[in-house]
């Protein structure tokens, strides 16, 4: 119950706003400890010296694990005021494009389905007019800037530097 | 001495001194554009050194450490957004003065600052690091683990905001360390039966993501912040000598301060900019005006934040223990050239050592006069939108990536490390502790296991080794000391 009441008294106490961030990292920590706990149980024991493969894999989660509760039992127990309020509008709709772009970007370069220098041409315009709103005065700049870099780099890369590229 | 000189020969020939230029040049105008830091440049800088000499390779990116240290100050004093985190207390006073119609003024005091902490630091460098060496090439592993224990848990101590979160993102950093295979049996372990991750986590795609992509998602998110705009001018930034004569014993205990901060493991020049400010403004005449524009505020931070590179460089190159996050990224190009961070680096690779002492002056001596003369013309490419800059640095994030395996794995590896340090950055979680974990951990655990094999299985020469005994005992206070202060403090107030 007590949880609960915790939860609830966040959700009427207008002084308080509640770390979100701090909770999906926690979450994940103690998912990712659990893992590594989990898979080090199959590890062979010690054979050289008494320590062994298994042992700092599971030190290291164990105590993450209880620091990222700690982190939890913080968030929902502390004292939080409101955010400071920003002057500007926070573009998170423009980050989840760009991550999108980049997972299309990979998975064109990882699915080989267009070389380099055209896959990268093509994610630079596409997140150049969109960091710019789709204007359309800066979309002549973001097809420059895609063709310099998807050409360029590639000649850079493979003809001056002998880099190997994806 | 002889190295030494060698070393300054050799970079005064024309490939040598044109990577030190280049990394000066580039770190100075990377550390001047908020978002862009010097951690970023490095890790993008590091997959192009792999065909270049490991001596020219970090005369790079030790230019570039130096350049992008002091470039901060210039948007920091004229945007109030500091370029590097450590430039963070020159907006202090240095944005004051810039708005109050003396920005060449504020800007010159700042660059006049941080060349002389970067001289004075560069005599203790220099002459406190082959001794110290010499006494460490005889460290056993213990000894190595008990000084490494000392790092992790100065780490924790001192990550910015809350120690918890800090701690965590150290574990996580060591936890990525341990996938692959196991130092000391070379036995696969937490691979989850994945065969990419046979190889582990690799150094360029995890410090990548975790410092570049993570900071590219942030300023997309804030890429609608307004900035304020003020220009200089390049006859303003001279100082006179009553200037000096003010301002001599600040510049000397700043640079003191800075060199002591820089050379304890872990902390770097936020920490000594803000331990020399305060310690500025505690013993000002005037304290009241720090925070207005004064000079002595802009010397101390500038001084100190410069002073604490070199300090950071001893214990790097002495002991293989990183000062920053930026000599983690050091220690990662050693590793990449094939090189054993450490005391014996003294012996086996004279050529950079010294490479790296020598760079570490000749930078800071091109830092001052190239940001005399171009910071007028930085003052302006530092405005140039971030929306045109971010394609690229993504791009040359792939490459970095992709380089260090030719996997296409470590480019989502990448991508992966990018959005959970993005997710830290938003939870106030610090991602120094991570790298300096994921870099350090490793080196702990070989050592511990090589020492258990040495002695028998015992733990006893951990305690019984003097040196060993020390470091452990440094590395126990160290983690104590916050819960100590934060007790101190509770009963003074009580």
């Amino acid at each position: 119950m007590l949880p609960l009441a915790l939860v609830l008294d966040f959700m009427t106490d207008l002084s308080k706003k509640f770390p979100v961030g701090d909770l999906i990292f926690a979450a994940f920590m103690i998912v990712f400890g659990t893992s590594f706990i989990v898979a080090s149980f199959s590890l062979p024991p010690p054979a050289l010296e008494p320590v062994g493969p298994a042992a700092f894999p599971q030190w290291v989660s164990a105590i993450q694990i209880v620091l990222a509760l700690i982190v939890i039992w913080r968030a929902i127990t502390g004292e939080y005021k409101l955010a400071k309020r920003v002057e500007y509008r926070k573009r998170y709709d423009l980050a989840l494009v760009t991550i999108l772009l980049i997972i299309a970007y990979f998975s064109v370069l990882q699915l080989e389905w267009l070389s380099f220098q055209w896959a990268t041409a093509g994610f630079v315009f596409f997140l150049t007019a969109s960091l710019f709103d789709w204007k359309y005065s800066k979309l002549p700049i973001a097809l420059g800037l895609a063709l310099i870099l998807g050409l360029g780099l590639k000649f850079t890369f493979t003809e001056i530097l002998y880099l190997d590229l994806p | 001495m002889e190295h030494l000189l060698t070393s300054f020969g050799n970079l005064f020939t024309p490939l040598p001194f044109l990577f030190l230029f280049t990394g000066v040049v580039v770190g100075v105008v990377v550390g001047a554009i908020p978002g862009l830091s010097g951690g970023m440049v490095i890790a993008l800088t590091l997959p192009l050194t792999f065909l270049m000499d490991s001596t020219n390779a970090l005369i790079l990116l030790v230019s570039m450490y130096v350049g992008s240290t002091s470039g901060g100050l210039i948007s920091a004093t004229l945007m109030r957004m500091p370029g590097t985190p450590a430039a963070m207390m020159t907006i202090l006073d240095g944005f004051p003065m810039a708005k109050a119609g003396k920005p060449g003024r504020a800007l010159g005091f700042g660059i006049f600052a941080s060349f002389i902490g970067g001289l004075v630091s560069w005599i203790f460098l220099a002459t406190l690091s082959p001794p110290l060496a010499e006494i460490a090439v005889r460290f056993g592993p213990y000894e190595i683990f008990s000084m490494t224990l000392v790092a992790l848990m100065l780490i924790s101590a001192v990550s910015a905001g809350s120690m918890i979160k800090g701690l965590l993102s150290g574990m996580l950093g060591i936890a990525v360390s341990m996938v692959g295979v196991d130092p000391a049996s070379g036995g696969l372990r937490l691979t989850f039966d994945l065969t990419d991750l046979e190889a582990g986590f690799r150094l360029l795609p995890v410090i990548l993501g975790m410092l570049v992509m993570s900071q590219v998602i942030t300023d997309v998110v804030n890429i609608a912040q307004p900035i304020e705009r003020l220009q200089t001018s390049f006859r303003s930034m001279f100082m006179s000598l009553n200037d000096l004569k003010k301002l001599w014993f600040n510049l000397l205990r700043s640079s003191l301060i800075g060199t002591w901060i820089g050379v304890l493991p872990g902390i770097g020049g936020t920490t000594a900019a803000i331990a020399s400010y305060t310690t500025a403004k505690t013993f000002s005449k005037n304290p009241e005006k720090f925070g207005t524009g004064t000079e002595d505020g802009i010397v101390a931070a500038e001084t100190a934040n410069n002073a604490a590179v070199n300090g950071a460089l001893v214990p790097l190159i002495t002991l293989g223990i990183p000062g920053s996050v930026i000599d983690v990224l050091l220690l990662g190009a050693l590793i990449i050239h094939n090189l054993t961070p450490g005391p014996l680096l003294f012996q086996q690779s004279p050529e950079i050592v010294y490479g790296i002492i020598a760079a570490a002056l000749i930078a800071n001596i091109v830092m001052f006069i190239f940001m005399l003369a171009a910071t007028p013309l930085i003052s302006k490419l530092m405005y140039v939108n971030r929306a045109y800059l971010m394609p690229a640095i993504i791009v040359f994030c792939v490459i970095g990536a992709f380089s260090q395996g030719n996997r296409l794995f470590d480019v989502w590896v990448m991508l992966g490390f990018g959005i959970v340090g993005y997710l830290m950055q938003t939870a106030k979680v610090s991602t120094g502790p991570f790298v300096i974990g994921y870099i350090l951990a490793p080196i702990a655990e070989v050592q511990l296991r090589s020492g258990l094999m040495f002695y028998d299985a015992s733990y006893l020469p951990l305690i019984t080794r003097p040196v060993s005994l020390a470091f452990l005992v440094i590395a126990i206070l160290t983690m104590l000391w916050p819960f100590l202060s934060k007790l101190k403090i509770r009963s003074s107030d009580e």
